[in-house]
């Protein structure tokens, strides 16, 4: 009896070959979902990777030691405090692994006819790197002694600079001539690229070009890589205490940054996507959970008058249940095994598109193993669970009633929403047909109705995201206001100078600014000082800007960004306290700035405020807005004030902030893409919910489609007919998923705004849910075709005794 | 005997053309195939039903009665052989082709009644119409309410299947089948799934049609009912053993 029953599943799928690849292209899509919780892993493990091959450091240090020669002096430059071999001696120390130091120089690239701001990062021996080894991408390194360059990848990348191999870099040297240089190559180590805040390119060099470039000696980065990094933090102290030994006069200007164990430059970012990704899928897995659940259901269902004989010729439950439960076992055996290398494949590709695109790094794939698990088991388990409440319904039918069900008759019964449609004056009867045929399965089709609506709301709720993200941030870059930010030397900046650029063909407004960098109690911030009248437009969802009288008097009030309220829980006339330069202040609130600018962890006060806390003589950075934002004009200008300002040796920067906007909103595309992409399986699991649920409506009444066909039907009136039933469970799937899809959306911005410590408005267009309705359309359409093909083309006295 | 059959049969195709409601099997073959297997169905069936006949088929089970009535109203395809009916040969039709046909010239009734259980009695009436391009407005719903009437449904107009008795579904199939006034009408034991009163009911039916003009051919396994028939074919083993006396 078993064996039998087993080959009567095996034979069952066999001979039902559509409705089982559905079944196990529906498991599968729920087991690749849960692959998405691999990506930020793969992520990890690609960083992880990528710092164990560059030898990453785990402690870096700025010491104050590069020496000069005096300026225009041709005696050659002091010896630097620490010596190569004092710092060499740091590796004897316990859990010290490997030592390394390099000039590391800010200058000027001259670029297409602009300066631009550039890092110089001097590598003292290519082939013989110990900490953050630079590895080289495409061409070769730089050759000892050359003057040849490496560019930063990332850099290149992000569109911040267009060099390839070959092409020659113009860099400036410390007595402000510019060298031609060859670039040699494109690389770069993870742990010094740029993406890590700052954004200014990188070159790397010959560690002894640089020197000689600047015509000193020594180095002014340490970067120290452990064995262990638990212990980190004595081993920190053990190098802090050698160098005062060794080197007691030396100097630091940033001691010791520590990188933790898993950390990475970019990790902050990825984590804030965190709670996205897992909300993802989990709402993936959900609705691929009711699509095995209904497809199973499904096939039962069809099999009712079977299970009916079965009983009828003396099989116990358990034999039935068995059966079924095996033919559940299998398809979810296929379907864990197909949604394993579908996930694998599309959790792979998500993740090296991030890797590449997000991280610069080589893609590293990787097979998790929990995921695998976690996904399979959820596949096999949910094919087979999802079974019994069919099974249960289908066993409580008495078996007279099975073995009578030729789909004669039966199955409809009137109900008010019957009465209505009944009622309701459709011109054609092939419509009515089909949207009767909505009520008359009623759970199908509610289970239909509950997988397009899962389809909508995803693609309304990123859609929406997507859009609120373009909005923000684009209104975000719009609000800062200046085309050109120019900073330099103080005494060159002195306002009578300033005055100059006033003048210049193409400037609109100059504007004083300072930033500085102060901490809270929960972390650091910076401070922003502006004019009462900024250039910067702020977007206050409470209080006030500061007044010209609290300029003139140089009130430490402040207007916080949005994201600092939230963390500090301050707001209009509260005060904080800050830290700048190692002195407290009370800052009273005045305004709550809602923008974005620096993720809303900004700090306005008056400009004489800030100047004064920091003990400033002049402001030493200038925001200029031009009259026209071609980049053309803008560099034009951006030129004319280096010109203006600058002296032999006392460089200037005038920074073009088109530049920055193009890689941020190029940051944005990649992001939203990624997003895109982890919102795909949800999108896939609607269509798949819809195409489903259209395919077996057909299939489940090929009879019927038989006996319309022997009636005198064309093939045109059962496509009324389906088409009308698609449309009717299209539309109210998208009925029913506009508010889900809304909550969702919100529930999206509000995670993202969550872990940016601030709030987004949602932008949740019309036009954006009436594309989407039109998708779904679309989509059900085209689904029926296939089925409604072979249906058609069927002989009808094959489709009448189709079982 | 066969051939001689075969050679008359070939001749009476041209008459019974002329004549519009006449039906013509002429070495009709059936294979099933399902994968590996193969089931001949139908063995060399040669047939010829007159315009205005009632013919009854009768044979034991599984020997090709239902298969010879779905290929006269070309809802399965002969393997071999040539098929007209109405004047049309319709084994050469495309599926589309033939459901027009079929549309303007057949009515049939199934063992199971195969109303579509989502529309009333009166909806599933007027379906063949809707078919044809004649399903709006005032007439159609005249014509199926009149057919409906005709077999003494005229107070079920609204109700669905679900709410009919096996006997009442039968007869709303029997309308139906009537709704493009068919020249020929078919059933595949119409009365199988009847008790014998309520069977007939719907035999009279059938001979009142015919006596209207329609040619009926209908199956059944019950001599009592074959009775009611002008003549009666016997099939065995996909052959026909026994014409009844064809002309
Ligand atoms: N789709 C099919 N595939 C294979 N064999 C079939 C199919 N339909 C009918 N048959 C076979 O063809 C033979 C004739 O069937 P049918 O015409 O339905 O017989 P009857 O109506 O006389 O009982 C039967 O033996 C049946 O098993
Ligand atoms: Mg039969």
């Amino acid at each position: 009896m078993s064996t039998t029953l087993n080959r009567k599943a095996l034979r069952e799928l066999k001979q039902h070959p559509l409705r089982t690849l559905l079944a196990v292209i529906t498991i599968a899509t729920a087991v690749a979902s849960v692959w998405m919780l691999s990506v930020p892993r793969t992520l990890d493990a690609g960083m992880d990777n990528r710092r164990e091959l560059d030898a990453a450091h785990t402690i870096r240090l700025f010491p104050d030691n590069l020496r000069y020669s005096g300026e225009g002096s041709e005696a050659p430059p002091a010896a630097a405090v620490i010596s190569p071999t004092e710092l060499a001696a740091l590796e004897e120390l316990p859990n010290v692994d490997a030592v390394d130091s390099r000039p590391v120089w800010w200058t000027k690239a001259q670029i297409g006819g602009r300066p631009i701001d550039v890092w110089l990062v001097g590598v003292e021996d290519f082939d013989g790197q110990r900490v953050n080894a630079v590895q080289v991408e495409s061409g070769t390194a730089p050759a000892d002694g050359e003057a040849e360059t490496l560019v930063d990848s990332s850099s290149v990348r992000t569109g911040r600079l267009a060099s390839t191999v070959g092409s020659s870099v113009e860099l400036r040297a410390g007595d402000a001539e510019f060298y031609e240089f060859t670039v040699t190559g494109i690389g770069g180590t993870v742990e010094l690229n740029p993406s890590a805040g700052d954004e200014t390119p990188v070159f790397y060099v010959d560690a002894e070009i640089v020197r000689l470039f600047l015509a000193a000696t020594g180095f002014n980065s340490i970067e120290v890589r452990v064995e262990d990094p638990a212990a980190v933090e004595e081993t920190v102290e053990a190098v802090r205490e050698h160098l005062q030994r060794v080197a007691p006069d030396a100097s630091y200007w940033r001691i010791a940054d520590v990188v933790r164990a898993g950390d990475w430059a970019g990790r902050e970012q990825l984590d804030r996507l965190l709670p996205l990704i897992y909300v993802l899928a989990a709402v993936a897995t959900t609705s691929a959970v009711i699509l095995v659940a209904t497809t199973m259901s499904t096939v039962i269902r069809g099999q009712s008058r079977q299970i009916g004989i079965l009983k009828a010729i003396g099989a116990s439950r358990a034999a039935i249940l068995t059966g079924y439960l095996r033919s559940g076992l299998l398809l979810g055996g296929s379907g864990a095994l197909l949604g394993t290398a579908l996930g694998v494949l599309a959790s792979g590709t998500l993740a090296r598109y991030a890797q590449q695109q997000l991280l610069g790094i080589d893609p590293v794939s990787s097979f998790d193993l929990p995921v695998a698990f976690a996904g399979a088991g959820l596949g096999v388990a949910v094919a087979a669970l999802a079974a019994l409440p069919a099974l249960r319904r289908a066993m409580k039918i008495p078996v007279r009633a099975a073995l009578d069900d030729h789909g004669t008759g039966g199955g409809f019964d009137r109900s008010t929403v019957d009465a209505a449609i009944a009622a309701a004056p459709f011109r054609r009867q092939m419509t009515r047909i089909g949207v009767r045929n909505v009520t008359r399965r009623t759970s199908r089709s509610l289970a239909a109705v509950a997988q397009i609506a899962l389809g909508v709301a995803a693609a309304l709720a990123f859609g929406a995201f997507a859009i609120t993200g373009v909005a923000v941030s684009s209104d975000t870059l719009e609000r800062e206001g200046s085309d050109i930010t120019v900073f330099g030397e103080m005494s060159l900046l002195e306002p009578e100078a300033v005055a100059d650029i006033e003048t210049l063909d193409g400037v609109a407004a100059v504007q004083p600014t300072v930033d500085a960098r102060a901490e809270y109690s929960g972390g650091r911030l910076t401070i922003r000082g502006l004019p009462a009248d900024p250039i910067y437009e702020p977007q206050l969802s409470a209080g006030r800007w500061f007044t010209a009288s609290e300029v003139h008097h140089r009130d430490t009030v402040a207007v916080i960004g949005a994201a600092l309220a939230e963390l500090t829980g301050a707001t209009v006339g509260h005060t904080i306290e800050i830290a700048i330069n190692e002195e407290v202040r009370e800052v009273e609130v005045i305004g709550v700035d809602q923008s974005l600018v620096q993720d809303g962890t900004y700090l306005w006060m008056p400009l004489t405020t800030v100047l004064e806390l920091e003990g400033l003589p002049a402001p030493p950075m200038y925001w200029v807005q031009t009259t026209s934002s071609e980049p053309v004009d803008v560099d034009r200008v951006a030129a004319g004030i280096v010109d203006i300002l600058e002296q032999p040796g006392r460089p200037v920067t005038a920074r073009a902030r088109y530049v920055e906007l193009e890689a941020a909103r190029r940051e944005d595309r990649v992001v939203g893409g990624v997003i895109q992409m982890l919102a795909l399986p949800i999108l896939a699991v609607g269509m798949i919910g819809l195409v489903s649920a259209m395919t077996s409506n057909v299939l489940e009444r090929t009879r019927e489609i038989g006996v319309l066909r022997s009636l005198g039907a064309r093939s045109r009136h059962v496509r009324r007919i389906f088409r009308a039933e698609g449309t009717t469970l299209s539309i109210a799937g998208w009925l029913v998923g506009i508010p889900v899809g809304y909550g969702l959306a919100h529930l999206i911005v509000w995670l993202f705004g969550r872990a940016i410590h601030t709030s987004l408005a949602l932008q949740f267009p019309i036009w954006l849910v009436f594309t989407v309705l039109l998708g779904v359309i679309v989509v059900a359409r085209a689904a029926l075709r296939p089925p409604l093909r072979r249906a058609t083309r069927m002989q009808p006295g094959m489709a009448i005794r189709y079982e | 005997m066969l051939r001689v059959t075969g050679r008359k049969v070939t001749r009476s195709s041209n008459e019974t053309a002329g004549t519009g409601s006449g039906i013509e099997l002429s070495g009709v073959d059936k294979v099933y195939r399902t994968g590996r297997l193969e089931y001949r169905a139908l063995r060399g069936v040669d047939l010829s039903i007159e315009a205005g006949e009632l013919v009854a088929i009768v044979g034991p089970s599984g020997s090709g009665k239902s298969t010879i009535l779905n290929i006269i109203t070309g809802i399965d395809r002969p393997t071999a052989g040539a098929v007209t009916v109405a004047g049309e040969r319709i084994d050469t039709m495309t599926e589309e082709q033939l459901a027009a046909w079929r549309g303007a010239n057949v009515g049939i009734v199934f063992q199971f009644f195969q109303l579509i259980p989502v529309l009333t009695a009166l909806e599933n009436a007027i379906l063949p119409l809707e078919f044809n391009g004649n399903g709006a407005g005032a007439t159609a719903v005249e014509r199926a309410t009149g057919n409906l009437q005709l077999v003494g449904l005229g107070d079920r107009l609204d109700h669905l299947p679900a709410e009919l008795s096996g006997g009442e579904q039968q007869r709303v199939a029997v309308a139906r089948a009537l709704a493009n006034q068919p020249k020929v009408l078919v059933a595949d034991e119409p009365t199988g799934n009847l008790d014998s009163k309520t069977a007939n009911h719907v035999m009279e039916l059938l001979v009142a049609l015919n006596r209207d003009g329609t040619t009926v051919v209908y199956v059944t396994h019950d001599p009592q009912l074959a009775r009611f028939a002008h003549r009666v074919v016997a099939v065995q083993d996909g052959r026909i053993i026994d014409r009844g006396g064809e002309q």
